[in-house]
Formats: structure tokens, sequence, C-alpha cells
């Protein structure tokens, strides 16, 4: 039985995300911990240089707190409607990342609706809310996009180093169900002759857990992106993405956006 | 099926270990893959400034060579007798800690001896060679004692720090099959109104993976008291959570295992997130 947190802010509930995570209760029953980021934690969306000023922020509490509770009845009531145990957070009122951090540390694994989280916002303000969570987590996390079509396709973004590896491992001991599924090992490079490193090895670490596996060397471009995203929309892509700053990383990192950001297909992160 | 590596040196065949994997291969096919450090890798044994001399080096590459073919010779009649799929490192004439590393980023666990592993050179436990080995791995390592008998008990050693709960996570994905016997989560405390840190949290994540779960606060310096308390606790896998090198709760940690393994007998699950 595994603990899953589901994390949305109070204004936009993600019926998607809540559409996968009911999903995943056929295979196994969960423990659900619902996380509301709240918007008046204002360390988080407000900019620092934002004046006091006491009306606006009194009529945006009680407006905020109205959608807040909304969010929490609509979770709970998905959440008994489709006998999937729950718990909310209880301090959802002052919530902040540092107590996504601390539920996330005793989580299996979050899932987020990426288009609904904090969609109330600019883009580049709930991309950064995004980003921040994503960093976050001591958990891997699985973004869900507006659609939730069924899963039938793995796709795993494989460079030949640890991150990489280390998403590919926690994702086999979360969903062994999935391991079912044909598995496509990509390895993203502009260089056509540079060889898929470490072949054999991954080869034979991957055969162990997937049964139909297959190995993809692509050029990757912007252009290219959309196209083999169209190719691969009843998939659910791994990546190691999120973990410290680097060349590889900053890749993996925008791999990782474009796809949240196409709000097409589920995305896996995991990082170190 | 998962990926074991069998780590070893070519002097030293570790039979407990070699045991403790046979029986997680009645639960589960195994891959096995033998890692042996041959000790002519001069990076890892001879210290940088030793003077290079051709002649007593070759004739310790010799005898090597002939250990290096006797302990995989074992490793492979043992699988098979066993029935365990297997595979030797195919470059073990220069194996070395990068190669070690590779095996582990592709292997789902490392499993070795918690007393042989190059005592030939320093019997002290862990050793130079141990601590590199506990460090650089990239997957989590299963240290055995000699005297491996099946485990019975689970304890796991909470601060409610991420190192910790990384530790208690990798465990129950690994090796569900133990999520079932008793377990203790101790957490060790120096004053008498400490507390369990998070304990609502533990409590909610490790009810939902372990089946028979207890919790203990502790009232004594672990490290004065370790040795009583590793024989007392033979049958029982001992979770912690860091080998790293930096910061001080890790030191501390590392310290803590050292000392585990400073009386070899309880197994010790060591797994670390950088």
């Amino acid at each position: 039985m595994k603990k899953i947190l589901f994390v949305c802010d109070g204004k936009n509930f993600s019926k998607a995300a809540f559409q996968f995570v009911s999903s995943l209760s056929e295979n196994e029953p969960f423990l659900l911990t619902g996380a509301f980021f709240h918007s008046l934690n204002y360390g988080l969306v407000i900019p620092n240089t934002f004046a006091p000023d006491a009306g606006p922020y009194l009529s945006y509490t009680e407006e905020e707190n109205d959608a807040f509770l909304q969010g929490i009845k609509e979770f709970k009531e998905y959440c008994e409607k489709n006998q999937i145990e729950y718990r909310i957070h209880e301090e959802s009122d002052t919530w902040d990342i540092s107590d996504l951090v601390k539920e996330s540390r005793f989580a299996d694994f979050m899932v987020i609706g990426g288009a609904a989280f904090f969609s109330n916002l600019s883009d580049s303000e709930a991309k950064s809310v995004l980003q921040q969570t994503l960093h976050a987590a001591e958990c891997p996390i699985i973004v869900v996009p507006d659609k939730v079509e069924p899963i039938n396709e793995i796709v795993f973004a494989y460079d030949g180093k640890k991150d990489s590896v280390y998403a590919l491992k926690q994702f086999i001991y979360l969903f062994p169900q999935y391991c079912e599924l044909e598995t496509t090992i990509v390895y993203f490079n502009d260089e056509a002759d540079k060889e898929i490193p470490d072949l054999e090895y991954i080869e034979e670490f991957a055969a162990r857990h997937f049964k139909l596996l297959n190995f993809e060397h692509l050029n990757f471009s912007k252009k290219t992106f959309s196209f083999w995203i169209n190719t691969h929309k009843n998939a659910m892509v791994i990546t190691g993405a999120y973990d410290r700053p680097g060349l590889s990383m900053a890749f993996k990192k925008s791999f990782a956006d474009d796809i949240i950001n196409s709000h097409t297909i589920p995305i896996f992160i995991s990082h170190l | 099926m998962k990926k074991i590596v069998f780590v070893c040196d070519v002097n030293n065949f570790p039979s407990g270990a070699f045991k403790f994997v046979e029986n997680l291969n009645e639960t589960e096919a195994l891959l096995l893959t033998g890692a042996f450090f041959h000790s002519a890798n001069f990076d890892v044994v001879a210290p940088a400034t030793v003077e290079f001399a051709p002649e007593p080096i070759l004739a310790f590459t010799d005898t090597d060579i002939k250990a290096v073919n006797s302990s995989i010779e074992k490793f492979e009649q043992k699988c098979k007798q066993n029935g365990i799929e297997y595979r030797v490192h195919e470059e073990s004439d220069v194996f070395k800690l990068d190669d070690f590393i590779k095996e582990t980023r592709f292997a789902d666990a490392v499993v070795m001896s918690e007393q042989l592993f190059f005592s030939h050179i320093d019997v002290d436990q862990p050793n130079s060679f141990m601590k590199d080995v506990l460090h650089c791995s990239e997957c989590p390592l299963l240290v055995i004692p000699e005297d491996y008998s099946p485990v019975t008990h689970i304890t796991i050693a909470y601060d409610g720090k991420k190192e910790i709960m990384f530790a208690i996570k990798q465990f129950c994905y690994l090796f569900p099959q133990y999520t079932q016997l008793p377990t203790d989560i101790v957490y060790w405390v120096d004053k008498t109104d400490d507390e369990i840190p998070d304990l609502d949290y533990l409590e909610e994540f490790a009810g939902r993976h372990f089946s028979n779960l207890n919790f203990k606060e502790l009232f004594f310096d672990p490290k004065q008291y370790i040795a009583d308390w590793s024989r007392k606790n033979k049958n029982t896998i001992f979770i912690s959570g860091s080998y790293k090198r930096s910061g001080l709760s890790s030191i501390l940690k590392k310290n803590f295992v050292e000392d585990m393994i400073k009386h070899p007998s309880a197994i010790l699950f060591i797994a670390h997130n950088r």
C-alpha cells in the first residue's frame, strides 16, 4: 500500500490529476493526502516589492478562502465517490513550500495537474511555482496534463547519467504494473554518430524489469519535439530532471518543461 | 527480476553474502553480477607515493591472476549449484572503482561481506577499500556478516532526516518480502524530553509499508552500547540512511555505521541519495 500526495492550489482543483490517481487505485489501495497550496502564502506568489495595503488583502483573503474550501470539498467528494482513503493537510491556511518538502519526504510520490496548478496566475508565475515544487520535492512527481488518456506506452529519456537511471529505478519500483507495457528507451543527441552510452548495461538492467523493450536514438530540437510528442500521445515519459544545475541537467529540465508545457502527456520526474 | 552486484576482492570469497543471495533467489529470480576487485588495481591498493618497481609488481600480478581465476571459478560453481543466473564483470583483471560505480548505477542492490573485503591488506574494518565502496555506490548496499543466518527482524535507525526516509523507501521497494517481519523504528535520544521527530508523518508512511511495526525511543549512546546491541540483534537487517562525506549529521551517521561494521552481527542496509 502506498502513500500518494495530491498537490494543487486551492483555486484550481485538477480533475485530470484526480482521474489519473483514481485509475491507480484499481491496482492497489493507497492513502491519498490532499496538499492544497494557499495563494495567501505571500512568500511564494507575491513579489517582495509588493506594497502592503489592508483593503485589497482582506477581500483577496475572503475570495481565496472560499475557493480554497471549495477545492477541499471537491477533493473529499471525489475521494469518497471513488472509495479512496484520504487525508487533508491540516495546516492548509499557512501551507508553504517547506510543508510540501515534509509531505513529500513521507510519501511515495506526488501527483500535480500541470495545467491547472496556479492557472489563475500569469504563465511565468505559475511555471515558477511549479518549478519550485518540482525542485523541492523529496519524492518522485507525476505531472498530469489537462486530459488523461489511458497509458499504453512508457518512454524513458536516457542519457547514461546516474540521475536518469535513478529515475528509471524509482519508476520501476513504484509502478511495476506499467513495466508490462511497451517501453522505449530514448537517447536524445544531435550527433548521429554518437552511441547510446553504456548500452549493454542499460539493456541488461532494463530487460530485467521491462517485458517489451525498444531503443531509439533521436536528434532533438524544438521542431522535432512537437512531432515526436504527437506520436506518443498515450505515453508516460520518465526523466531524471530538476536536480542540481549543469548542462546535462539544463537539457533534461528544458525537455521536462517542454513536455509539461505541451499539456499532452504525463511525465514522471525523479531527482536525487 | 532484480540485478544484484556481488562485490568482493579476489582473495576473500564472502560465503555469508553468498548465502544471503541464495535466500533472496528463493523468493525471486535474480541476475547476480560478480564484481571482483583485483589487487593489481594499483589505483586502489598502492599509495600514490609508492615508487614504481617492475619486478615486485609483476610477481604480485601473477599471484593475483591465480586468485582471480580461482575466485571466479568458485563464484560460477556456486551460482550453477544454486540455479542463480550470473555474469562476471568481464574486465576483472583491471577492475577498479569507476567500474564498480558503473555496475551499481545499473543494478538494484550491492551485496558484500562485513568482514572480508580486502581483509588480507587491512583487517580493521571498515578499511579504506570498504569505505570507498560504501561511499561510491549508486545503489543501496547490503553488508552481510560471515556467520549470516536468515533474517527475522528489521530495525530502522530513524532521525527524521530525509536521508533515512530515502533509505526506508528504497528498502521497502526492493525487499517487500521483509516488510512483513517485526520491525522496530528506533530513535536514539540524549535527553528524556526528546520526541521522535514528525512521528505522525512517520507512522502514516511506515504503517502503509510495514505490517508489524513498533516505535522505540532508546535512551543511550548507541556508540557506547553498539557491540552489545549488535550481538543481541544477529538476525536483523539494520537500515541506515547515510554514508556521505559531508555534514555533521552524516558524519555522526557514518561513524555509527562504522561502529556497526566493527561489531559484525546484524546485516546493514545502507542507501544514500547522492
